[in-house]
């Protein structure tokens, strides 16, 4: 059932209007959504690849950043509010004489005929309705969830494992079409080492250059799902849960293909040249997951439009890899250089994520931070505003998806001045802490805002100028709260800000509870 | 991604380990200001520039002595300010030790450190109550018992301490009362012959004053001993000490600059060469300038090349 229907499918995509002309607008809604509510279990990788694909098709797809509407861990009328407003703007630009292509781009749950985002729900029927008779005239449904093949199940549609290609349709196209990751009756999966949902994945690697078969550096809607579909099919063949298979669905009149990206737009990726060994070439990333994946053949030459940064190459052969460092400037193609290439055992496999049960992540932190209590005497004679420097490491997605359990070792001191009985005792303060903290976070793209709870163990000390008197310290536990965000920089190199609330129980002169805040930067490395 | 047990129980046995830790400490402004309120003994000891080449002799008026020697008075002074710190540092050593450790109970208002083993004699322990009588007064009880059960405290020496504001800066009082001691036991060799040692000291204002008066054991010799200090916050000084022994009585009042320079006058206040008058200078070298003996005149020397000094205040 599922291998059927190629030609069908070529047929009506030679019917879709073919490149992103001058005055053609394009549009996109892109959601991800890790939770799916009740009665399912969290996805790992959703949003990871619905930020993939908004920065794919914001940098190579013809989108317009200002175009696209991102929606991660958002609801579903938040989801139908950014479709209404891209709605109104095919409105307008159709109103202006432009073509416009609208892109709804969903990666999480679906369930009993609805997407599931977090707690809420969007039937599947009612928006595959609304992208029927959506003003934009040409609507791109692209589905990467569980069952989601239930939307290409209807009448009218189609599906089919993959297509041929017609490069020189005329355009002039109207109507929809919908791909989804896989069948009504599967669930799509993802996996560690590429950080993502397999259909996803293997599109992002399409619309990157790896489905331009044609070498005109134009991936299209064909191209694309083709490429998608064989990858996909081949790499859950063996998979515990059983193969998965893309489906499409089309409801179009008029001719062409449509191009989703344009690989030569950007200037910059890396060039595998016709003369490099054929074979299925990964590129890794600095945390150790696949970022994208082409296969080459003999003396055809290949592009992979990544984005600037430095990237390891492997390539699988029978009894070793071969693999290297290419580092991608903007603006510029890097070609693959085979010689640059060693030999190296599978066991040095760059590829990290595979032994990694939940995707954990050990990254290390050089943090400083000023901290100050609440209670102005207390700050002024007890324990003055101190300047703090330290180390920390973080296991992120040990505990779970999106938390990271931290541990964080600081010193630091300052200047105070204990007046008493109309005389003033300059003391040098100083302080040790040891902290571990649990966070959630929620990943915005680079942005990675956080909040938690930290528990640390506080050794305060301090010496007074006058050596007569002794020196003093308190070790004591406390407890508190951690806000901050990150932001990740170039590779698995991040720049954060955070700032900390700490309840402190001091109980030598009398049982006091007091509270300081402290605000800190950190910078953090990602292994 | 459900979170996994193992690793929540990671998490829960860490935080159960922190939990488990002790915590606590002596960061107290509390015990600053109690500190505050107990001497140090540095403050109060005499300060006297020194020159170990010669030993003086005290209750002695020489015959024959010449310009240009080391001063007589100047040894004895040495000797005295010896003996004067050597006093201090008995009464209050034990201070200096419960100074650097945290108190072992605390209240609202006192201080406790101890009770802790004495190892000069062995077989005692002490205690050291402060207490907080008001806002500014501070009273202290250094007591011993035998390290046995059923002894009671003994209070060898007690103290009190009237703040005027500063960093110890007020009037305070220490006693020791070594008789008591002696009663139930406790004679450490140092206070053998030692019945009341009583210190009070003034350091709310210049000139630092103290005064200590020593009572010893009937046939000591000496049997009584004052000294009084004054020191001005450039540190100029003086030192009265007198002594009464076998009916006679001796006080010598010295006054020396910073730069050690000096002069000093004997009087015999009792006993058959009452009346008699020595007074010697001293240049910053400690030699001789000027002699005066009221059985012997005329003086040696110039007496205007004696430092000028403070006027000497009891």
């Amino acid at each position: 059932m599922r291998r059927v229907a190629v030609r069908t499918l070529a047929v009506a995509l030679l019917l879709l209007c073919g490149g992103a002309s001058a005055q053609s607008r394009r549009l996109a809604v892109i959601a991800g959504n890790d939770d799916g509510g009740e009665g399912t279990r969290p996805l790992l990788y959703a949003q990871e690849d619905a930020r993939r694909i908004h920065d794919i098709l914001t940098r190579l797809g013809g989108v317009r950043p200002e175009d696209a509407s991102l929606l991660l861990g958002r609801t579903a009328r938040d989801f139908e509010e950014a479709l209404s407003r891209a709605e109104q703007a095919a409105r307008e630009a159709a109103s202006r004489g432009e073509r416009t292509t609208l892109l709804v781009y969903y990666s999480g749950h679906a369930k009993d005929g609805a997407l599931r985002l977090g707690g809420t729900r969007l039937p599947l029927e009612a928006l595959k309705a609304r992208l029927a008779r959506g003003p934009a005239e040409i609507r791109i449904g692209i589905f990467d969830a569980c069952r989601s093949g239930a939307l290409t199940r209807t009448k009218g549609a189609r599906r089919a494992p993959a297509f041929e290609i017609e490069s020189d349709a005329s355009q002039g196209a109207r109507g929809m079409v919908l791909l989804t990751s896989s069948a009504a009756d599967e669930d799509s999966q993802e996996a560690d080492p590429i950080r993502g949902s397999y259909f996803s994945h293997h599109l992002a690697s399409a619309l990157l250059g790896g489905a331009d078969r044609s070498g005109d550096g134009r991936v299209s809607l064909a191209e694309a799902y083709a490429y998608a579909y064989a990858r996909t099919v081949a790499d859950t063949a063996d998979s515990a849960a059983g193969a998965q298979h893309p489906t499409f669905s089309y409801d179009l009149s008029g001719n062409g293909d449509v191009v989703l990206t344009d690989v030569k737009v950007r200037s910059e990726g890396i060039l595998f040249p016709d003369g490099a060994p054929a074979g299925t070439y990964y590129l890794v990333d600095a945390r150790g997951f696949v970022e994208a994946e082409v296969f080459k053949e003999a003396q055809v030459a290949r592009r992979l439009a990544v984005a600037p940064g430095t990237y390891r190459v492997k390539r699988r052969l029978p009894d070793r890899l071969r693999v290297g460092e290419v580092t991608v400037a903007s603006g510029r193609w890097v070609a693959l250089d085979e010689s640059r290439l060693w030999d190296a055992p599978f066991s040095a496999d760059p590829v990290k994520g595979v032994s990694r049960e939940v995707g954990t992540a050990l990254a290390l932190g050089l943090a400083t931070g000023y901290q100050s209590f609440f209670d102005a005497p207390t700050r002024t004679s007890l324990f003055p505003p101190a300047g703090m420097v330290g180390a920390e490491v973080m296991l992120r997605g040990f505990l779970r998806r999106d938390w990271t359990w931290g541990f964080d070792v600081a010193v630091g001191g300052g200047q105070g001045r204990l007046d008493l009985s109309g005389a003033s005792l300059p003391f040098r303060f100083s302080e040790t802490t040891v902290g571990t903290s649990v966070v959630a976070e929620w990943p915005l793209g680079n942005l990675v805002p956080y909040v938690g709870a930290r528990l640390a163990l506080l050794l305060l000390g301090r010496q007074f100028s006058d050596p007569t008197l002794p020196r003093q310290g308190l070790a004591t536990w406390s407890p508190g709260l951690v806000f901050g965000a990150r932001y990740r920089l170039v590779g698995g190199l991040a720049l954060a800000a955070r700032a900390r609330t700490h309840y402190v129980l001091y109980n030598v002169d009398e049982n006091r509870s007091l509270g300081y805040w402290e605000l800190g930067g950190l910078l953090t490395y990602e292994l | 991604m459900s979170s996994d047990p193992r690793r929540l129980t990671a998490l829960l046995l860490v935080l159960g380990l922190a939990g488990a830790s002790a915590c606590g400490g002596n960061y107290s402004n509390e015990d600053i200001e109690f500190l505050n309120a107990l001497p140090v003994k540095e403050e109060l000891a005499a300060k006297l520039p020194e020159d170990m080449s010669q030993s003086g002799r005290v209750g002695q008026l020489r015959q024959g002595l010449s310009l240009g020697e080391t001063a007589d008075f100047y040894s004895a002074t040495r000797d005295a300010t010896t003996s004067f710190n050597g006093m201090l540092d008995n009464l209050l050593g034990l201070i200096e030790g419960v100074r650097q450790t945290p108190p072992t109970r605390r209240t609202a208002d006192s201080r406790i450190w101890g009770p802790f083993p004495l190892e000069n004699p062995p077989g005692f322990l002490a205690q050291l109550i402060l207490t907080r009588a008001s806002e500014t007064e501070f009273v202290y009880q250094m007591q011993i018992r035998k390290n046995a059960a059923g002894t009671s405290w003994t209070t060898l020496w007690q103290g009190s301490f009237q703040a005027t504001g500063g960093v110890r800066k007020g009037v305070g009082a220490v006693a020791l009362d070594a008789a008591a001691g002696r009663a139930v036991g406790f004679a450490p060799k140092d206070l053998e012959q030692l019945v009341t040692l009583v210190a009070t000291y003034r350091t709310q204002a210049p000139p630092l004053r103290v005064d200590m008066a020593i009572t010893l054991t009937p046939g000591s010799s000496p049997e009584q001993v004052l000294y009084q200090y004054r020191e001005q916050p450039d540190a100029e000084a003086a030192l009265a000490f007198a002594f009464v022994q076998g009916g006679q009585a001796l006080q010598l009042v010295t006054q020396w600059r910073p730069d050690g320079a000096g002069r000093g006058r004997a009087t015999v206040l009792q006993g058959p060469s009452a009346g008699a008058i020595q007074e010697e200078c001293w240049d910053a070298s400690f030699a001789l300038e000027y002699l005066s003996q009221s059985w012997a005149p005329p003086a040696q020397g110039d007496a205007s090349a004696c430092p000028a000094v403070q006027p000497w205040t009891e």
